[in-house]
């Protein structure tokens, strides 16, 4: 990735927030802090200040200005001029012990700077007076401790800050960086899909995190995608493929007309024969329109409870008389009374079980038994559409149900090849479950459905 | 269609599609005023004297469904049938809904729409409660769910029965295969293999095939009628 990338990268910017968020932390904690500290040793050095002058007051009561004098000196006299400074002098300024100071009439109790009492350190000093007899004393101790442990404890802070700050950078650039290059390849991933490589996946690595199970989402729908677009490249091959054909044939139908203008008879015949192939198309491409409209599933906000027996019974009087004359026999079973509901949409349910039922008819010999069944188990609602015809070898099974496939032996038979393709539509805007067994011998088609009120929670 | 004169309003905006049908209908005698646009459409039939409309879902100006709709908001209760695209899924439920007759998918045949024209224009406005239907000597009790021809009982299945029904009701009419598809089945597609033509073979075997004079005629390449011998 290019520097600039990655500076405007999501992973950077939350990198970078990461340690700014430590460090004005810190810092908030470090100002509470030196608040709390300062004001506390600040409040030390003004207790031992006044502590100090009452020593001083306390000498003068036990012996005069003598042992107030003795005392002042003794304790100067030990004392670290830059830490402690004593003056002890006459209201007029003379000095009489201690050291001398700038003004010493002019110093009130306070905080001053060191030059006021001729110390030569930067230090703050605090500062007790007291008038004591016929003196006056002057008491100044220094901040410079307290300040040298504030200093320490900035110092304390900042080290740990710019710490943090550079460890949050580091640990959030490289984690960054890592799920960065995962993105990074989700992102080349999709690339290549749009390029038109329809097999690329994202590489899963740790699919337990949340990137991991957006790459486990990102490739199911490119799985999706790519069976969609499948479908379509299929479907426009064998639209080309199997339309050319009836196209064809209307050609010639026509262009034989042109042969036979003298006799009416002739021409009316071939005038049929365009008009039942122009059908034949143009139900071809109805037939994929519902397909499509179908697998839009634009229909499903018409679903309502649809009983699969009443739907069974109707198949059944209808076609009954279809297969007796085709010398087959057509049995209904039903295996429960009542809950055989389903959401769903009846026309649509009805075309479904008539496909199953026609294509056991068209493709049973005479004396087959087909057989319609109905019945409601723990897990919904079934329905069987049996024959023991030729079945359908197991390896074509799954190849029948998509549009104009067509088992090798059925080619000479009428029919779009898209009856099956329909059933599947239908059944998966149903959210049933279709499968195609052996019935050894010949074919079973089973639909299992959700019971209706499930499927009706399921659809709220 | 012998011998009845329909005034017939067509909306249609297909050229190709609107003289076809508008010739159709000259040709079998009917008037038709026609034209393309969808507000011109809700004028005229807002006039009134039509025995039937044919309206197209799709129109400029205004759709099909509105002025069907519109039709109905003022109380115009002229019969219409509802044209549809092809794989219109949904545009059947909706035209009935909003109030159409009867409906059909483009690209149909001139003669389905005749026969489903036939049957919505003469449709009673007051459902006379018949419990018998006769034809010649072929009587249809409805209460009792009996069928008899010159005296003698026929037996017939349920399905049968609403099959007879449907075209004793329909007398002299031609009932296309998709009608009686939808009408006695239910079934809203156009089946594979030969339920309505098994079906009629059956009924014949029973009230016609025993006696002199046959009732069920099949019109070709259209379906099927029940009339009176001449």
């Amino acid at each position: 990735m290019r520097l600039t990338e990655w500076f405007r990268s999501t992973y950077f910017r939350f990198a970078v927030l990461l340690a700014v968020t430590f460090v004005v932390a810190y810092a908030m904690a470090a100002w509470v802090a030196l608040g709390v500290i300062g004001s506390d040793l600040d409040s030390r050095v003004e207790q031992a200040a006044e502590l100090a002058a009452e020593r001083f007051e306390d000498a003068f009561e036990r012996g005069g200005e003598a042992e107030l004098v003795r005392a002042v000196e003794t304790r100067s006299a030990s004392a670290d001029p830059d830490d402690e400074v004593y003056w002890l002098g006459r209201r007029d300024g003379e000095l009489i012990a201690g050291r001398p100071v700038k003004a010493p009439l002019l110093l009130m109790p306070g905080n001053v700077g060191g030059s006021e009492i001729n110390a030569d350190t930067g230090d703050r000093y605090r500062l007790a007076t007291r008038d004591i007899g016929d003196t006056r004393l002057i008491v100044a101790l220094s901040f410079e401790e307290p300040d040298a442990i504030l200093h320490s404890v900035i110092g304390a802070f900042a080290l740990a800050s710019l710490a943090s700050f550079l460890i949050a950078g580091l640990v959030g650039t490289f984690v960054g960086h890592r799920a960065q290059a995962r993105l990074d390849r989700i992102a080349d991933t999709l690339r290549r899909v749009a390029l038109g490589d329809m097999k690329a996946r994202v590489p899963l690595r740790n699919a337990h995190d949340d990137l991991g199970r957006l790459s486990l989402a990102v490739n199911d729908g490119l799985s999706q995608l790519e069976n969609t677009v499948d479908g379509i490249r299929q479907v426009s091959t064998d639209i080309a493929h199997d339309l050319r054909t009836p196209i064809n044939r209307l050609e010639i139908t026509l262009e034989r007309m042109r042969d036979v203008t003298h006799d009416a008879a002739a021409l009316n015949g071939l005038a049929d024969e365009a008009n039942a192939q122009a059908k034949q198309i143009a139900t071809t491409f109805d037939a994929l329109l519902r397909i499509a409209q179908i697998e839009a599933g634009a229909r499903k906000s018409r679903f309502q409870a649809v009983s699969l027996a009443e739907i069974a019974e109707r198949l059944h009087e209808a076609y009954t008389p279809v297969a007796e004359e085709a010398g087959q026999a057509f049995e209904i079973i039903h295996r429960s009374q009542a809950g055989d509901l389903v959401l769903g949409d009846r026309d649509l349910l009805t075309q479904l079980f008539a496909n199953l039922v026609e294509n056991a008819i068209r493709h049973c010999p005479a004396h087959a038994t087909i057989q319609i069944e109905t019945g409601t188990g723990l897990n919904g609602v079934w329905i069987n559409v049996r024959d023991n015809g030729p079945g359908i070898p197991q390896g074509e099974r799954d190849r029948v149900l998509r549009r104009f496939y067509r088992v090798e032996k059925s080619r000479t038979t009428p029919g779009s090849g898209l009856g099956l393709a329909l059933v599947k539509a239908i059944s998966d805007l149903h959210g049933a479950r279709l499968s195609l067994d052996d019935n050894k011998p010949g074919l079973t088609v089973r639909l299992d459905f959700a019971p209706f009120d499930r499927a009706l929670i399921h659809a709220s | 269609m012998r011998g009845l004169v329909l005034k017939i309003l067509l909306v249609e905006d297909d050229a190709v599609t609107r003289d076809y049908v508008c010739s159709g209908l000259i040709g079998a005698g009917h008037g038709v005023d026609s034209v393309e646009d969808g507000i011109d459409g809700l004028a005229l039939a807002l006039r009134g004297g039509h025995d039937a409309i044919i309206l197209d879902r799709m129109l400029p100006g205004m759709d099909g469904l509105a002025i069907l709709k519109a039709m109905r908001a003022a109380d115009l209760s002229t019969p219409v049938l509802f044209l549809t695209a092809v794989g219109g899924l949904d545009d059947r439920v909706e035209g009935l809904e909003a109030g159409a007759d009867d409906y059909l998918a483009k690209p149909f045949a001139f003669s389905e729409l005749a026969a489903r024209l036939a049957a919505i224009a003469r449709r009673p406005s007051l459902v006379s409660e018949q419990t018998k239907l006769v034809v010649a000597d072929l009587e249809l009790d409805l209460i009792r769910r009996t069928a008899n021809r010159a005296g003698q009982q026929i037996e017939l299945l349920p399905k049968e029965f609403s099959l007879l029904e449907y075209l004793m009701r329909s007398e002299g009419r031609v009932l296309s295969r998709t009608m009686l598809l939808e009408h006695v089945w239910d079934f809203h597609f156009d089946p594979q293999t030969s339920v309505v033509e098994t079906h009629i073979s059956r009924l014949r075997a029973k009230i016609d095939k025993p006696f002199d004079s046959h009732l069920l005629h099949t019109v070709k390449n259209i379906g099927y009628s029940l009339r009176a011998p001449d």
